[in-house]
């Protein structure tokens, strides 16, 4: 990988001194993170660590109480998560959202589809839709890059949970981001899907995606992951190369269980 | 005194919605449904009773007791068993169960309606005697009122001994969390049994108690208590102690209200205030509390409800429909002018299909969008109302239907951050709101004249009129079902977080998505006037809101066409049976969601498919997934 964990990459994605709390207890505790383009960032933590309410606060799904998102430099903290993902920031979930009464193919056409804002009026006086082509375009390209195609007419909504997953990817890359959150991608996927969600992370980076992901899988980790944060009790307590944060005994017992 | 006059007189009402409050609390805490079929029981209560005393000529202590004692509890848990408890073994979706109460709601008010007729009646039996008991200074007390008092205080006393003692701890757990405490050996159904019969009991109090000082007719008393749910809605659900302070508060403010007199239209509205205080609250409440914004708890879309992705509706389906629809063309002039009915009001039923089945709003606001639609339209061709200009009275139909948009986009304002019971809560308040300081203000209906525009006078032509709109807005409906839009409206309604994630402006997207709604519900309320020629505040009442959302279930929630199919059975069975007879088969069909999911067209189409496919495969089955015997055996078992 190229710039591998250098600290002077250009920061695509980036949170500074982010806090969310709930109900006093604060859950991401002034949080500075970056995932830089073509590099693979990985958040590694505890269970309850906040690694999830971080992305959320990344993503727009909730608004942090203090502190600021930036993406491409531009500061979206006052955006919903739609507009940001307008913008190039998609995401994954840790729980399913695909839609399950639109087929596979369809679900990736409304990632495709909906960074033209205009539309909506058109459609409903039934004038055709001007991105429909290109649309068709990326939709395509990403139903090949995640391998669905055979799966490509199916309703998603009783699609394996395995299978779930690379769809909530593959729509995610439909919106062609710039920066992409994944949430425990892995989770769900037997070995030699890992595998082929291992190689895809690493042509999506060679792309210029920035991809930030939360992992507990640490084989992932170690295999594609530039650099590793490690998160626990809402605060970033080491960040670097994985092998160095990673080797770090103390880091090991804090942030994962491992005795020493 | 007059200030402790009033006072006085607003306790009595005040005690009554406390009562009403704590009942609906109460349910939702021991069985987390909150009751909107509340008022409904509380009605039928009060009709029993009445029928009892009056055309039985039972002694009124003894009818009340027989109602309370044995009629409330064996409803209770008639719902309990037949109706809820289903449900909560399908792991169903709050949408379901909240369109299952409004499924009660309906049955119980077409019972009603069928049996005892929509005329009000003013002799309902008072359990108290008229005496009053004479204060110091002049005033005097109803004797009423303090049996209302003190009923609102036995049962509060009542509430906080049972929730302190160990029972009340497990009570809490299950309602808490029901796994765990099923885990922990809790009998939960039992709870849920109990909330119901509770919740019962408390409703038939109040309609009981209610009863005497309101006109008995199938919707006044149901909606008066229903719209005390405000009292609930202050309280968060949760706090007996405040529901009973905010009742006897809004109570008082009511009556206080009416010694206060302006001139002209702001005095009609002010007069409003005094009887209708707690709508207004209602809505307020709705939409300051911060906890109902985004509460994720209540998320609730129709997704669960939705047939239509599962079984499409087959090609060609159109041209049957248009026969059937023509048909009326040749009736006698009698059932033509009936048959004018089903057109419009399934112009208003594919208004809800759009804001419920694509986009997952639950909306109980319907009858207000139809019903400004009527009143616009009527004063912009008669020019009666002088703040509107008039226009030509073909003009004004389209014209009625656009000036009904922006109070769309209004309500659509709240749904941005509010989804299932809060929306559906908060749009029945709107309808409500626009119901009672509009409909019922004699300033706007006085002298409204609906009808058919002059150039489709005669009967024949005004069907066609109403046929050629119906096409437009099925126009409408297609196109928001198809391509682009289509999708995006799929996405919101399944997974928002996710729509939303992959950047589809969901915000605009509901927005957008209630003004097209309230421009078809508004054109079919004009049509529906127009079919009746008048207006009359009582078609539009926000009683039928609930009635036309459970048809639209009941028909497919996201099938365009099941509403032209559920107004056209609609129609013709009040027509052909007897009036109030087509809610009550709506009703019996509703609540039955709980062992037929998806409603009676769903099973209707899954019928048909698997006529159509058999030999075939009968489900869609994944390629993706493929069962090995054990599995296959395990998928036939569960299938039973």
């Amino acid at each position: 990988m190229s710039a591998a964990g250098e600290p002077g990459a250009a920061a695509l994605l980036e949170g500074r001194q982010l806090v969310r709390a709930y109900d006093g207890r604060t859950v991401v505790d002034h949080v500075d993170i970056s995932a830089a383009a073509g590099q693979i960032t990985a958040i590694i933590g505890p269970n309850g660590a906040g690694k999830t309410t971080l992305f959320n606060t990344l993503a727009g799904a909730e608004r942090p109480d203090r502190g600021h998102v930036l993406l491409n430099g531009r500061d979206v903290t006052h955006l919903d998560s739609d507009a940001r993902a307008r913008l190039g920031l998609a995401r994954t979930f840790q729980q399913s959202t695909v839609f399950g009464s639109l087929t596979v193919e369809e679900n990736l056409r409304v990632g495709a589809e909906s960074r033209y804002h205009d539309g909506t009026l058109r459609g409903l006086v039934g004038l055709p839709d001007r991105s429909s082509s290109s649309a068709a375009a990326i939709v395509e390209q990403a139903l090949t890059d995640v391998g669905l195609r055979s799966l490509r007419h199916v309703r998603a909504g009783g699609l394996p949970t395995g299978t779930l997953r690379l769809v909530e990817l593959a729509r995610a890359l439909c919106t062609q981001p710039a920066a992409l959150l994944l949430d425990e991608p892995a989770s769900g996927l037997d070995d030699s899907e890992t595998e082929e969600l291992h190689q895809l992370l690493h042509r999506l980076a060679a792309r210029g995606l920035a991809l930030l992901l939360i992992e507990h899988d640490l084989d992932l980790v170690r295999e594609a992951a530039d650099l590793v944060y490690v998160m626990a009790a809402g605060q970033i307590i080491a960040s670097g190369p994985h092998a160095e944060v990673i080797g770090r005994p103390d880091v090991r017992a804090v942030a994962l269980g491992i005795p020493t | 005194m007059l200030i402790v006059d009033l006072a006085i007189a607003g306790i009595g009402i005040g005690a009554v919605a406390a009562l009403a409050g704590l009942g609906l609390l109460v349910t939702y805490q021991l069985t987390g449904v909150f009751n909107l079929a509340f008022g409904a029981i509380a009605m039928m209560s009060a009709y029993v009773v009445w029928w009892l005393v009056r055309v039985q000529h039972w002694p009124v202590g003894i009818a009340a007791a027989v109602v309370l004692i044995v009629g409330c509890p064996m409803l209770g848990l008639l719902l309990d068993r037949v109706v809820f408890r289903p449900l909560q073994r399908r792991d169903h979706s709050p949408a379901e169960t909240l369109t299952a109460t409004v499924g009660v709601f309906v049955l119980l008010v077409g019972t009603a309606f069928t049996i005892w007729g929509g005329q009000a009646r003013t002799d309902a039996p008072s359990l108290v005697s008229g005496r009053v008991l004479a204060l110091p200074g002049d005033t005097v007390v109803r004797f009423e009122t303090l049996v209302d008092l003190g009923v609102v205080l036995t049962v509060a006393l009542l509430l906080a001994l049972m929730l302190r003692t160990r029972a009340g701890l497990s009570l809490r757990a299950a309602v808490a969390r029901r796994e765990l405490a099923q885990l922990a050996g809790i009998d939960t159904d039992r709870i849920s049994a109990l909330g119901w019969v509770a919740g019962s009991v408390l409703a038939g109090i109040s309609g009981i108690l209610l009863a005497p000082s309101l006109r008995l007719d199938p919707y006044t008393l149901t909606l008066l208590v229903l719209e005390t749910m405000a009292v609930a809605v202050i309280a968060r659900l949760a706090h007996p102690g405040i529901a009973i302070a905010a009742a006897l508060a809004i109570g008082i403010a009511q009556s206080e209200l009416t010694q206060f007199h302006l001139h002209g239209r702001a005095g009609g509205l002010l007069q409003a205030s005094g009887t209708n205080l707690f709508v207004v609250v209602l809505l307020g409440a709705l939409l300051v509390i911060r906890r109902f914004v985004g509460s994720s708890d209540d998320a609730g879309s129709t997704s669960r409800l939705a047939v239509r992705r599962e079984f499409p509706t087959p090609r060609g389906w159109w041209i049957p429909a248009l026969a059937l629809l023509v048909v009326p063309l040749v009736f006698s002039e009698e059932s033509l002018l009936t048959a004018q009915q089903v057109p419009a009001l399934a112009i208003i039923l594919v208004s809800i299909v759009v804001l419920s089945g694509y986009g997952g709003q639950i909306s109980f606001g319907t009858a207000g969008f139809a019903g400004l639609g009527a009143l616009l339209t009527a004063h912009l061709s008669s020019g009666a109302l002088s703040s509107l200009p008039r226009v030509g009275d073909l003009l004004a139909f389209p014209v009625g239907a656009l000036l009904v948009v922006p109070v769309g986009l209004l309500t659509g304002w709240p749904a941005i951050r509010r989804r299932g019971l809060f929306l559906a809560l908060t749009t029945f308040a709107v309808g409500a709101m626009v119901s009672r300081f509009v409909f019922e203000q004699p300033a706007f209906v006085t002298a409204v004249v609906s009808g058919p525009p002059e150039l489709f006078r005669s009967d024949h032509n005004f069907y066609v009129f109403e046929l050629v709109c119906l096409g437009g807005a099925l126009v409408l409906v297609r196109n928001l079902h198809r391509g682009r839009l289509g999708r995006a409206l799929l996405a919101m309604r399944d997974d928002e977080a996710g729509a939303r994630a992959v950047g589809v402006d969901v915000t605009r997207l509901k927005v957008f998505l209630f003004a097209t709604s309230a421009l078809i519900a508004g054109l079919g309320g004009a049509l529906l006037a127009s079919s009746a020629r008048a207006f009359d505040s009582g078609s539009f009442d926000p009683v039928q809101s609930l009635l036309w959302f459970a048809t639209v279930v009941v028909f497919g929630v996201d099938s365009a066409t099941g509403a032209v199919l559920g107004a056209a059975v609609l129609v013709t069975l009040d027509a052909t049976v007897r009036p109030g007879i087509s809610t009550l088969a709506i009703g019996a069909t509703a609540v039955m969601l709980g062992r037929i999911p998806g409603g009676a067209l769903y099973w209707f189409r899954r019928a048909t498919f698997s006529l159509i496919r058999t030999g075939g495969k009968t489900e869609a089955e994944s390629p993706a997934i493929r069962l090995s015997p054990a599995g296959l055996l395990l998928a036939e078992r569960l299938r039973r």
